[in-house]
Formats: structure tokens, C-alpha cells, sequence
């Protein structure tokens, strides 16, 4: 544990003095500034804010995470040719990269919306929005490490993850609608809420809009969604899921770094 | 003891084998080069014994404990890659403290001298990103050799490095044989391993061809230059 905090707390520094780091922070900053500067309905920020959250976080952060972990791979072999345990230096890396991503997230959309957060009724919306961005950073994080230790070649493993994040952050939705259209004869409520429950991108989209208005939007399907999401069954089921997401990737990637070939 | 024993070692990468069945001790207060032709095994025997690779059988054994079993037994290692990689925005300074504070000892006065010895004092402060592959090389060696350990492992040691601070390691390395620490490398360059070598381990293909003192091995081969020599043994090897 103290060897991970050492390892963690060097290689924040090494992430802070990473200029293009902080253009991510500076563009979510000015984003979140700009779309509450040009609409006065926090509703609607934060359903821009969502589609920012639910596209371009997780790219960047599956996309930074594998370059960076490519990058370190030779410094990695180097620090386990020291008295220090694989599993330490995984999670020395793994979890510099992930806290500090979700820190920039959080950091890039709470300061401009720190008034929101404090004086309106719509607190626990924000709230909302930024434990999406940070459980979904948490999960592209987990993920960049799983493909990054699984491909040595990095053209493969850069691709690989983008195609999970294609599929989960775009694709998926088509398949659900294929779905619904294709056995458009048969009640398909459930199947529904299973294809929503098996994509964290999903979870966290609906975890935000099931508290907005536009949920009504969302017809037949929407309202079985958000009876099951607004139970406490469905809580807990979403927070498992969630959970799930980002444990299991990562996980699997330790259990593969400690018996991998360096 | 041998300082690092070596029994019936075999890497295998799916069909591809490696290594096959080594059998080496490496003796303290000696420098043993590990020589052959490229993709001989030279690097994965040297990274089998640093635990990055994971042998397909047999066993390891550095001062007595068993590789594999715990990652203590590094403490005892000080290891200077072919080419060295740090991160891009730390500096030296800062690497040397996250590995004093990981091996829990900063051997300050040593850090100065060789500092001092290989004029690296001045880019202590600077970003590893505006250092030269040489002054890395130099970095790397300086924390290979700072915690004293008493097993040297060394790949490709002089690479990038001037002729100024080429001769300083190589006399530093001479200096530590002589305190009786165990010094174990890989070199391309002959010269290198005929002024530093004492015991030379030919490995060809993944397998032990030769194991003994230069001397021996000029004798054997009628050559009187290191690199004739090993240069007939390697064709009659790969023949």
C-alpha cells in the first residue's frame, strides 16, 4: 500500500506537468461556462453537459489512458526491476491515471456550476451528471489498462478500445432500436431494460436523464425504465452495474499483469 | 554459493523456444558477459532473473532465494536497461527519490559522487524530456550503482555514452568486481567485454555453448582477440 502511494504520488506529478491534461480541463471548463452563460434553464446545461459527458469524456479518457500506458510500459518494467510488487506498480498507475482523469472531470464541470451547485434546487441533477462523468471515466480508465496489458502492439490495442467505445458509446443504441423495430409485434419492456442494464454508457445516461423532464419524452419503454431505475431495487441494480463495469475490466487486467511476460 | 544459480531454464512464447535448459551459476567478486548472436536469449535470460519473464520451467535462485517466490529479493540488484525509458516530465531528481523512498534508503553521498563522476549534477532539476539519450544512459547508470547492490546487472551498459563517461563506468564497474560484487552483462562490443569480462557464457539459439574465462576461451579457439574468437565460435555454433 505505501509503495502504491509512492508510485501514485510521482506519477500525479508526472500527469500535472502534461500540458494537453489540462486543455481537456480548460475545454470542459469553458464548455460548461459557455452553455450556462448561453441558456439560463440548468436543465438544459446539463443535458448538453450529458452529451458531452457520454461521448467525448470517455473517449479522451480511453484514449489518453492507453497512450499513456504504452508510454510507461518500458518505465514499468524498469520500476519492477525494483523491490516493489507488481500489483503495487498496477495500481500506482492505473490509479494516478484514473483519479487524476476523474479529477479533471470534476474539477472541468463543477467550478463554472459551483453557483448552480450551491444556491438552486438542482444540486442533486449536477451531482448526478458529474458521478456519470466520473464512473465513466473510471470504466474507460479500467478498460485502456485491460486492452493496453491484453495487445502488446499499440496501433491494435489503440483500435481495439476505440471500437469499445464506438460500440458502447454509439453503436449499442442502434442495436437496441433494431430490437425494438424488429419484434415490434411482441411487449419487449424488459428486454429493454436488460440491453440498457448491460451498457454502463446506458446507466449513465439514464441515470441523469430519468431526473429531467425530457424522461417523459420517453414513451412506453421510458416509463417501465424509470419505474425499475426510480425503485431502490433499480438503485441498486444500476449501482452494481456500475460498479461492475469498472471493477471487473480492471481486475481482469491485474490479474493478466501479474502473470504477463514483460 | 553462487550469488545466482540457474537450473534447467526454458522460456517457451508458444512454439517458440526460447530458452533451453540453462544451467549457469554466477560467482561474487566476478564480471560474467553474456554473449551471442541477436535473438540467442541473452535479454529474456537476464529478464527471467529480474522476474519480468516468467520461466516455462526450471529455477532461479539470487543469494539463495527463489525468483518467482517474492519480489524481495531485487533489493539486492541494481539493473541498467539497454535503453533506458523514464518518464517524460520528471527529473532525475525525482526519479532517484521515488526509487530511494521505494528501496526505503537515500544514499546521498554516493548519489553525489557519481553525480559528480559522470556531470549530471546539472541536469538534476531539469525534465527527463530535454535530456539526451546519453545523459539517460547516465541517470540510469547512477541509479543502478547508488544503492550499492551487490549484484550488478548490466544490458548493453556503454551504449549512448561518450567515450569519457563509457571509460568512468566501465572503471566504476571494475571498482565494484574488486569490493567482490557480482556483476552480470550483455555486450555487442568485444573490446568492452575483453578489458571487463572475466568469465564469458556464450548462448546460442537458447542454448549454453560455452561457459569460461577469455583466456580459455582464446586458447580454445587458437585466436588471440576476444571478438576472432567468439566470432569462430558463434559459426561453428550457428553451423
Amino acid at each position: 500500500m505505501g509503495e502504491t502511494l509512492k508510485l501514485l504520488s510521482t506519477d500525479i506529478r508526472n500527469l500535472i506537468r502534461i500540458r494537453w491534461l489540462w486543455f481537456y480541463f480548460l475545454s470542459l471548463a469553458c464548455g460548461s461556462g459557455l452553455f450556462l452563460y448561453m441558456s439560463g434553464d440548468l436543465e438544459k446545461v446539463v443535458l448538453s453537459l450529458l452529451n458531452v459527458t457520454l461521448l467525448i469524456v470517455p473517449l479522451i479518457t480511453a484514449f489518453f489512458g492507453i497512450t499513456y500506458f504504452y508510454d510507461s510500459k518500458n518505465f514499468i518494467k524498469f520500476l519492477l526491476t525494483q523491490p516493489v510488487s507488481r500489483r503495487e506498480v498496477f495500481f500506482g498507475k492505473f490509479l494516478s491515471v484514473s483519479i487524476f482523469m476523474s479529477l479533471l472531470y470534476f474539477l472541468g464541470v463543477s467550478l463554472p456550476l459551483g453557483n448552480e451547485i450551491i444556491r438552486t434546487e438542482h444540486r442533486s441533477l449536477i451531482m448526478l451528471l458529474i458521478l456519470s462523468g466520473v464512473s465513466l471515466t473510471l470504466l474507460f480508465s479500467s478498460l485502456a489498462f485491460l486492452v493496453g496489458i491484453l495487445s502488446e502492439d499499440k496501433a491494435k490495442g489503440v483500435s481495439l478500445l476505440l471500437g469499445i467505445w464506438l460500440y458502447l458509446a454509439v453503436l449499442h443504441d442502434g442495436v437496441i432500436l433494431a430490437v425494438i423495430y424488429i419484434f415490434r409485434e411482441y411487449p419487449l419492456e424488459k428486454v429493454v431494460l436488460a440491453l440498457t442494464l448491460i451498457n454502463p454508457v446506458d446507466l449513465a445516461r439514464l441515470l441523469v436523464i430519468l431526473n429531467l423532464d425530457v424522461a417523459a419524452l420517453m414513451g412506453v419503454s421510458g416509463a417501465v425504465v424509470k419505474d425499475f431505475l426510480g425503485s431502490f431495487l433499480g438503485t441498486l441494480v444500476v449501482l452494481i452495474s456500475i460498479t461492475l463495469w469498472i471493477a471487473v475490466p480492471a481486475t481482469l487486467a491485474l490479474i493478466l499483469f501479474e502473470r504477463k511476460d514483460l | 554459493m553462487a550469488e545466482i544459480e540457474i537450473r534447467g531454464l526454458e522460456k517457451s512464447y508458444g512454439k517458440n523456444k526460447v530458452l533451453k535448459g540453462i544451467d549457469l551459476d554466477i560467482y561474487a567478486g566476478e564480471i560474467t558477459a553474456v554473449l551471442g548472436p541477436n535473438a540467442s536469449g541473452k535479454t529474456t535470460l537476464l529478464k527471467c532473473i529480474l522476474g519480468l519473464v516468467i520461466p516455462s520451467a526450471g529455477e532461479i535462485r539470487v543469494r539463495g532465494k527463489k525468483v518467482g517466490g517474492s519480489y524481495e529479493y531485487r533489493r539486492f540488484i541494481g539493473y541498467m536497461p539497454q535503453e533506458p525509458s523514464f518518464p517524460e516530465n520528471l527529473t532525475p531528481e525525482e526519479l532517484i527519490r521515488l526509487i530511494s523512498s521505494i528501496r526505503k534508503v537515500y544514499p546521498e553521498d554516493r548519489i553525489k559522487a557519481l553525480a559528480e563522476l559522470f556531470k549530471i549534477k546539472t541536469f538534476f532539476n531539469r525534465q527527463v524530456r530535454s535530456l539526451s539519450g546519453g545523459t539517460k544512459q547516465k541517470v540510469s547508470a547512477l541509479i543502478a550503482l547508488a544503492f550499492d547492490p551487490d549484484i550488478l546487472i548490466l544490458d548493453e551498459p556503454t551504449v549512448g555514452l561518450d567515450p569519457v563517461s563509457s571509460s568512468k563506468l566501465k572503471e566504476e564497474i571494475i571498482r565494484r568486481k574488486e569490493e567482490g560484487k557480482t556483476v552480470l552483462l550483455t555486450s555487442h562490443i568485444m573490446s568492452e567485454v575483453e578489458q571487463l569480462a572475466d568469465r564469458v557464457v556464450l548462448l546460442i539459439e537458447g542454448v549454453k555453448r560455452f561457459d569460461s574465462s577469455v583466456k580459455e576461451l582464446k586458447e580454445i579457439t587458437g585466436e588471440d582477440r576476444l571478438e576472432r574468437a567468439v566470432a569462430k565460435l558463434m559459426e561453428e555454433g550457428l553451423g
